[in-house]
């Protein structure tokens, strides 16, 4: 319950097919395209809009400064109140947080939040990436968003003896997971040999270890209580938090506060502490039904199940072949195919969201979880260091 | 809206543009002379607020590197990088809502620090459409169309010679030049908002969570935005900072915004503080000019505003602090801010500040 006690839900979400270009739509049809299907899953319009929130990552990306300005035409928000958030890859989720506060505090009654990325837009994305880092110490390794995870997921080969073979469980869940999402966009199964036959971007890591880049646009719209319709199916935000890492990759090597390295997520578990604490999570392997993590990389995945408290440290890998985070496991990871699969990196993380909500309103299809009443949504950002979790269920918590 | 927020302190760092110190040492700076100012250690705050433009700091993901000299280390965080206007809206309604007891906010600007050559007028340049409007339309340029149509409605530009003086004769960050050239017609270059550097933070608190008395309350907010396009827009009437004002006066509880007692506004050029004098009801359409002959907006932008110097991009929060100082001494009860950002103020967002617990 919020200090003014107005309490939030997703009761809308709208996402298109996500693609490797998407030739025939621009950004801004993406944005549309996003917001209509949103508005339209709750029966709204964009009059009946308070406030919008736009997730809007690296501007460089499209190659216009504070690209915002021209995307308030184009969710035909002229007039009304609008900001854009901007943190990395965990902006999707930061922006779903924003517009949280503004429901929360009851100053508005229904806002939408709403993003796309066309990331085949710019020129060479990973060029873009490579220069997020410090020029000076750390460019130069090279330190890029590839190399950061595999340093991570080495140096956690070492403390926990995870296995190229665990890994590549995860990425064999999520693409089959995939195929049962029609958004998805790598929709094909793969095998443990395929995955460990992939060709090596940076030891670990192999190309089926990895995320796409990809094209699509993502909407929710969040209401106040007070404003339900009893048509709407809410899907209740029971915790929502965020926690940032430092920036220099070379702080987080060696043992830290809480027995954390650069091979674990910290910051994450810091999140999710919160969120937890806020929505009255105790143990979470029981009161959580299902995990929409935002995993660049197949390990990722594997320490984010224990920094959300879903396995003690050391043992997710083994969890992972088990089958425990399937589909029809006891906790489903990525029901949606996760970030594997997809990846409009402005909005990957707002996907987790959207896919937690709809999982909690029934509505996930083919890939819904039986008994999804609790669900958790993470996003993942910057130099493996902001991570945001959301915590959504059917009922009323905290 | 029911859970009073306070502005309980201020952080402030200006230097010259093109200063040798790093964009990290200044912010941190600012930050930790708010948590200073307020008595507060950083395990006192609970939510971090940025707002970090990307292209003006020079970096493809700014708050990578900017939210830990603000204080985020591990902290619940969030960048809003539309303008510091909406970051402060953001940090305000993270209280209200009760996710955050103690939020320190920071903004800032150093052209210096930009990537594209020409700094950050270069920048602005790059979020102009690039199909249609980018071979001729800046930032500059807009604020010439806008002064034009302001000096054509006055039928001259005595008003904005008043502006000028007024601004620009105490609390000057960075002298202008003694023979001001033409900018942009019909701008000159003493009638547009010098480059400076600068980091601002501050602390917003619940009530209930602090013990300091030397409040600065948060009355009301109100953010609104306009078209991109400026052949859309009405560059003169600025409905939009209308509309804003309308809504944070109204959040308030004041009927009139004359009911004022000072007034910080965006002048980014002389002009545009003209119009927005109008715009937010401080007097009627077409007065301002007058009023500013006969030196009776004595009460607006009595920081300098703008015209004595504004760091790009987060320089505007320097107006939240300047209406935190006013309200603390003498007999002013109200102050408004506006906080303006895009093309001459696509984005605009109006701050009311008083010196009593708002009802």
């Amino acid at each position: 319950l919020s200090a003014s006690g107005h309490r939030v839900a997703a009761i809308g979400v709208g996402q298109t097919p996500f693609r490797k270009t998407s030739e025939a739509d621009d950004y801004a049809t993406l944005l549309r395209r996003a917001s209509q299907e949103a508005l339209g899953t709750c029966s709204l319009t964009m009059d009946d809009i308070d406030s919008v929130v736009l997730a809007l990552a690296p501007e460089s990306l499209m190659g216009i400064n504070h690209a915002e300005r021209l995307c308030v035409n184009a969710i035909a928000a002229v007039g009304k109140p609008l900001l854009r958030v901007q943190t990395g890859g965990t902006t999707g989720l930061s922006a779903v947080q924003a517009g949280y506060f503004q429901v929360a505090s009851g100053l508005f009654d229904k806002v939408l939040v709403v993003g796309a990325d066309r990331v085949g837009e710019s020129g060479d994305a990973q060029k873009i990436f490579n220069k997020i880092w410090d020029p000076f110490y750390e460019r130069s390794l090279p330190l890029t968003t590839i190399s950061m995870i595999a340093m991570s997921a080495s140096r956690y080969m070492h403390t926990h003896g995870m296995t190229e073979r665990q890994m590549a469980a995860v990425s064999v869940k999520d693409h089959a997971n995939a195929l049962l999402n029609p958004n998805a966009h790598i929709r094909r199964a793969v095998t443990v040999d395929e995955v460990l036959d992939s060709r090596y971007l940076m030891w670990p890591l192999k190309l089926l270890d990895a995320c796409p880049q990809s094209a699509g646009g993502c909407a929710v719209v969040l209401s106040s209580e007070r404003s339900l319709d009893t048509a709407h199916v809410p899907a209740w935000i029971s915790g929502i938090s965020m926690a940032g890492d430092t920036y220099f990759v070379g702080d987080r090597v060696g043992p830290r506060s809480g027995g954390f390295d650069y091979g674990d997520a910290e910051a994450l578990s810091v999140a999710a502490r919160r969120a937890y604490e806020i929505a009255g999570i105790k143990d979470p392997r029981t009161e959580i039904d299902a995990v929409e993590t935002y995993a660049s990389f197949s390990p990722v995945e594997i320490h984010n199940a224990e920094a959300l408290g879903l396995a003690d440290a050391g043992t997710a890998g083994p969890m992972f072949e088990d089958g425990v985070f399937d589909l029809d496991g006891e906790i489903p990871i990525n029901p949606s195919g996760g970030t594997l699969c997809t990846n409009p990196i402005s909005v990957t993380a707002m996907v987790r969201f959207a896919e937690a909500a709809l999982q909690v309103q029934g509505r996930a299809g083919d890939r819904q979880v039986r008994g999804a009443e609790t669900v958790v949504a993470t996003g993942a950002g910057g130099s493996h260091q902001f991570f945001n979790v959301a915590l959504l269920t059917k009922e009323i918590r905290g | 809206v029911s859970r009073p927020v306070a502005i309980v302190s201020c952080g402030e760092v200006v230097s010259p543009a093109g200063t040798d110190e790093n964009l990290e040492d200044m912010i941190f700076r600012s930050a930790q002379g708010a948590l200073t100012a307020g008595g507060f250690e950083r395990s006192d705050i609970d939510g971090i607020v940025i707002a970090a433009s990307d292209q003006t700091d020079g970096r493809a993901i700014s708050s990578m590197l900017t939210a830990g000299p603000a204080g985020a280390y591990l902290n619940d965080e969030i960048n809003i990088a539309s303008s510091p206007g909406h970051a402060f809206v953001t940090a305000y309604l993270s209280i209200v809502a009760g996710a955050h007891r103690r939020v320190l906010l920071s903004s800032w600007g150093n052209a210096s620090e930009t990537s594209s050559a020409g700094g950050a007028e270069a920048a602005e340049r790059l979020s102009v459409d690039p199909y249609f409007e980018r071979h001729a339309l800046s930032a500059l340029a807009v604020a010439g169309m806008q002064a034009r149509a302001q000096r054509s409605r006055a039928g001259g530009e005595e008003g904005v010679r008043a502006v000028v003086a007024k601004n620009t004769n105490t609390n000057t960050f960075a002298a202008h030049s003694a023979k001001p050239h033409l900018l942009a017609y019909p701008l000159r270059s003493d009638e547009v908002a010098p480059a400076i550097s600068g980091s601002f933070s501050l602390v917003l608190s619940a009530v209930d969570t602090t013990d300091i008395d030397n409040h600065t309350w948060v009355c009301g907010v109100g953010w609104r935005s306009d078209s991109a396009r400026p052949d859309d827009r009405d560059l003169v009437g600025l409905p939009h900072l209308r509309a804003a004002t309308a809504d944070a006066i109204g959040r308030a509880g004041v009927a009139d915004a004359r009911a004022m007692d000072t007034y910080e506004l965006h002048d980014y050029t002389a002009d545009a503080e003209l119009l927005a004098c109008e715009a937010v009801g401080l007097c009627g359409d077409g007065e301002a000019p007058e009023l500013a002959v006969a030196g009776n907006l004595a009460a607006v932008n009595q920081s300098g505003g703008s015209l004595s110097g504004e760091a790009p991009f987060g320089g505007s929060m320097r107006k939240v602090i300047a209406t935190c100082a006013h309200l603390s001494g003498g007999d002013r009860a109200l102050g408004l801010i506006q906080i303006a950002g895009g093309l001459v103020g696509q984005f605009q967002t109006v701050i009311v500040l008083g010196r009593e617990k708002p009802l």
